[in-house]
């Protein structure tokens, strides 16, 4: 078997070929063979925003990653404090048990008044509020808690603590749930249906926000290795506590008559949960997770574009998924209408792809994915093309799963500037990954009409208009393709041999342009090939990007700077989970 | 209090960006910080220190003037986050060439240019020495050792460095217990976080309507 093809296509002058080679590499027995290596799709044709924000959740996404590992590992859930209230407040404690640690989610229970109930991130009072403890909680940390996790943003937390997150009812179908329960009824699946959730995050804060541990120092914990493993777990104790609390109050109305909800109807509801542009700037921040998270999806469908012949249980998995794929879309419910329009027209491409598919039979031919891919390409819109990215890694997880451990970075070690390259050279390399801010005018209103900034009331990202809004002299440095274009008209005015440290000491505000350029070499998705300031910048393609790798469905865009979408819907339940198949996410035909 | 280096990081680059440093070097403090931070040092309080001490100075005043390996500073006293900065821009001359860099004219907080330095990438069996009045410090990989011990902190402003490659054999013996970095928190006192945040603030702006809170609850 020949475990090192190489591809033969990479684009030499994109910086591929070294990561290219990934993509065939390592492939188990099974896949070897005649294989034509196929390389992978290329920085400019994926980081655009209108792709990224096509993007949907896939095995590699993090929740499936964790759901996997959980089932896998056996591990054990208990619940071994439950002190709530008639009214719904009080504290639990739900335990998750590892082959090697406990993690301990802490839930504090309120009875919100209705009038204060709000997902906008300047609410002081939420339905529950959350975190994830490392290790089991002793009385007296449990004491500390009580006072600082209700407090959110305004709270400290200590190492011990690995997550902050808090939640709302979703009032109508909560309530809904709980009357009927109490009545003794169960809720329809289509009541569930609508919805997809009981209760939604407003926020889950990971990685040393307000106190708590810093990720570094959990990087080495395989359970935690890849990212926002913490941020998952958090969420699907968090789907626990939402079953949890509606059937205490339903019991609680009605002790003598409430019914519990049933299984299959609890597997049928996620954790919703409502994002703003506070999300926007993290793939900005972290080029290095962003060049990872996408890399790792390119070498995934790059291994699979590259199987030689499809096994007649691959192409029957391909197909069953298929079908329920094409339930989830038609399930898929939003109010905006240019979302709307994608939804119609993504149903309307997984039709063609399972007719076209049963027509041809291109599972009979020669690299059938690769023609299952090529053929999307040239017929489907974006959001179906991504979708049968998604559709085309199912079948495949021998060969694609060990690619989550890759998604992670260590983003410490990328922050050297080399500043003996020469002007000529950094020339060269802005050429190469920022063509398309080159050839974009920022001058104009068009190019130039927002700016990122930090709000001063909850320091959050916030995208302001350069004609009307204050402030722009305060902008975040987020606009990497123009700064980059600027860059290169000052390197223009410099000799091409001068090295880069002179250019920096004379310009400082060179040096975090420089240092990302210099990045693009190592990391070549790590850039979005877009002007995030433009006046028709869509900030919810970028939240989608990021949602998709977290493992989010249902995008429901409710402006375009901020969405809803659903977790961990159909996932199997806590003491499901072992032994469970990892295909949860598209619910079983009936 | 205690911050998570994650904050204590945040915080300086912020406070840098507020202070006036451009973000590039911004980022670098940041870096500096929570490196200072992870060895043990008390981060928020020496930026708080530096940003003091050099509130008024131009760029060109922090800035050094490089001519081959003798540096000179042109103003009251050299920036460390301008100077480590520029070290570090050259350290691949620095680190292979012999000899040392002397860096004349006096120098603020030289433990914030110490921890910019103990991210290069030295050699095994080599270590990097800075040197100023009453002070020795090595550093390799992640560990660091002060000559004599604890005495750094107290430098606020030296009278030039001295920076030098060495092999690690020519480290003092045991008798000077090196710090190792690790650690998971920075503790400062109320006031210097206080002014560092008094700094970030600059960098905020007042959110304007429709920026992007508009999330409702059904």
């Amino acid at each position: 078997m020949n475990r090192h093809l190489k591809p033969t296509t990479a684009p030499a002058d994109t910086g591929l070929s070294a990561v290219a080679s990934a993509a065939s590499a390592d492939l188990p027995e099974a896949a070897a063979g005649q294989r034509t290596p196929v390389a992978l799709r290329s920085p400019d044709e994926v980081m655009r925003l209108n792709r990224l924000g096509s993007f949907h959740q896939s095995r590699l996404s993090f929740l499936r990653a964790l759901i996997r590992r959980l089932g896998d590992e056996r591990w054990q859930f208990s619940r071994p404090v439950w002190s709530v209230d008639e009214q719904g407040v009080g504290v639990a404690v739900y335990e998750a048990r590892g082959p090697h640690r406990t993690y301990s989610l802490i839930a504090f229970a309120n009875d919100l008044d209705d009038a204060k109930r709000s997902d906008r991130v300047v609410a002081t009072e939420w339905d529950a509020c959350f975190v994830l403890f490392d290790g089991q909680p002793t009385r007296a940390d449990l004491a500390r808690l009580r006072v600082q996790v209700p407090r959110q943003e305004a709270g400290r937390l200590s190492r011990s603590e690995l997550s902050l997150a808090r939640a709302n009812r979703s009032v109508r179908l909560f309530n809904q749930v709980r009357q009927l329960l109490a009545q003794g009824q169960q809720p329809s699946a289509s009541q569930l249906d609508e919805t997809g959730y009981l209760m939604r995050t407003t926020a889950v804060y990971g990685s040393g926000k307000f106190g708590a541990l810093d990720r570094r120092f959990l990087a080495d914990r395989p359970e935690l290795a890849a990212p926002f493993q913490v941020e998952m777990l958090t969420v699907t104790l968090i789907r626990q506590f939402s079953f949890d609390i509606v059937e205490h109050l339903a019991r609680a109305d009605s002790p003598a008559g409430a019914v519990p909800l049933d299984d299959h109807l609890k597997r049928g509801l996620g954790i919703g949960n409502a994002t703003g542009l506070g999300m926007a700037p993290f793939l900005i921040n972290h080029p290095a997770l962003l060049n990872n998270w996408v890399l790792a999806r390119e070498t995934a469908l790059a291994r699979v574009r590259s199987l030689p012949a499809a096994t007649p249980q691959a192409a029957a998995c391909f197909s069953d998924i298929l079908e329920r794929a094409r339930l989830c879309a038609a399930s898929w419910q939003t109010d905006h209408r240019d979302q709307q329009d994608r939804v119609k027209h993504y149903r309307a491409d997984l039709k063609r792809l399972a007719q076209w598919i049963n027509n041809t039979r291109p599972f009979a031919g020669r690299s059938p994915w690769n023609t299952i891919y090529e053929w999307s390409r040239k017929n489907l819109s974006q959001e179906g093309q991504e979708g049968c990215v998604t559709l085309l890694l199912e079948p495949h997880a021998d060969l694609v799963d060990d690619l989550v451990e890759t998604m992670g970075a260590d983003e410490s070690r990328d922050l050297a500037v080399d500043g003996t390259m020469t002007i000529g050279q950094l020339t060269e390399l802005i050429e190469r990954h920022y063509l398309r801010a080159l050839q974009t005018d920022f001058e104009g209103h068009e190019g130039n009409a927002r700016f990122w900034y930090v709000s001063e009331e909850k320091l959050e990202p916030r995208l302001g208009e350069r004609r009307v809004d204050a402030g722009a002299e305060r902008e975040s440095p987020l606009a990497t393709n123009r700064d980059a274009a600027s860059l290169y008209r000052l390197c223009q005015s410099r000799p091409n041999g001068e090295p880069v440290a002179s250019l920096m000491l004379e310009q400082p505000e060179s040096r975090h342009i420089v240092r990302r350029v210099q990045m693009l070499e190592r990391y070549p998705y790590a850039e979005i090939h877009d002007n995030l300031i433009s006046a028709s910048l869509r900030p919810i393609d970028m939240l989608r990007c990021k949602l998709s790798f977290l493992g989010a469905n249902r995008f429901d865009p409710r402006s375009d700077r901020w969405v809803r979408i659903t977790l961990a819907r159909h996932a199997p339940l806590l003491h499901e989970l072992t032994g469970a198949p990892d295909d949860w996410i598209y619910p079983a035909r009936s | 209090m205690e911050l998570s280096l994650g904050e204590t990081e945040t915080l300086v680059v912020r406070a840098a960006r507020g202070f006036g440093l451009s973000w590039g070097l911004a980022q670098e403090a940041g870096r500096a910080a929570l490196q200072l931070a992870t060895f043990g040092f008390p981060a928020i309080e020496i930026f708080a220190d530096l940003f003091r001490q050099s509130a008024d100075l131009s760029y060109q005043n922090r800035c050094p003037v490089i001519d081959g390996r003798h540096w000179t500073s042109c103003g009251p006293a050299l920036c460390p986050v301008v100077l480590g900065s520029a070290m570090s821009d050259r350290r691949e001359l620095l680190l292979a060439g012999a000899g040392r860099l002397v860096v004349t004219g006096p120098v603020y907080c030289p433990l914030i240019v110490v921890a910019m330095l103990t991210q290069w990438p030295v050699v095994a069996g080599q270590t990097v020495s800075l040197t100023w009045s009453g002070a020795n410090i090595w550093f390799a990989e992640n560990e660091l050792i002060c000559l004599p011990p604890g005495l750094p902190r107290t430098h606020r402003r030296v009278n030039g460095l001295v920076l030098s490659l060495e092999q690690r054999s020519s480290l003092p013996a045991a008798d000077y217990p090196s710090r190792k970095s690790g650690q998971s928190r920075s503790v400062t006192n109320r006031a210097p976080y206080d002014e560092l945040l008094m700094l970030a603030q600059r960098t905020y702006v007042p959110a304007a309507s429709g920026a992007g809170e508009q999330i409702q609850a059904d």
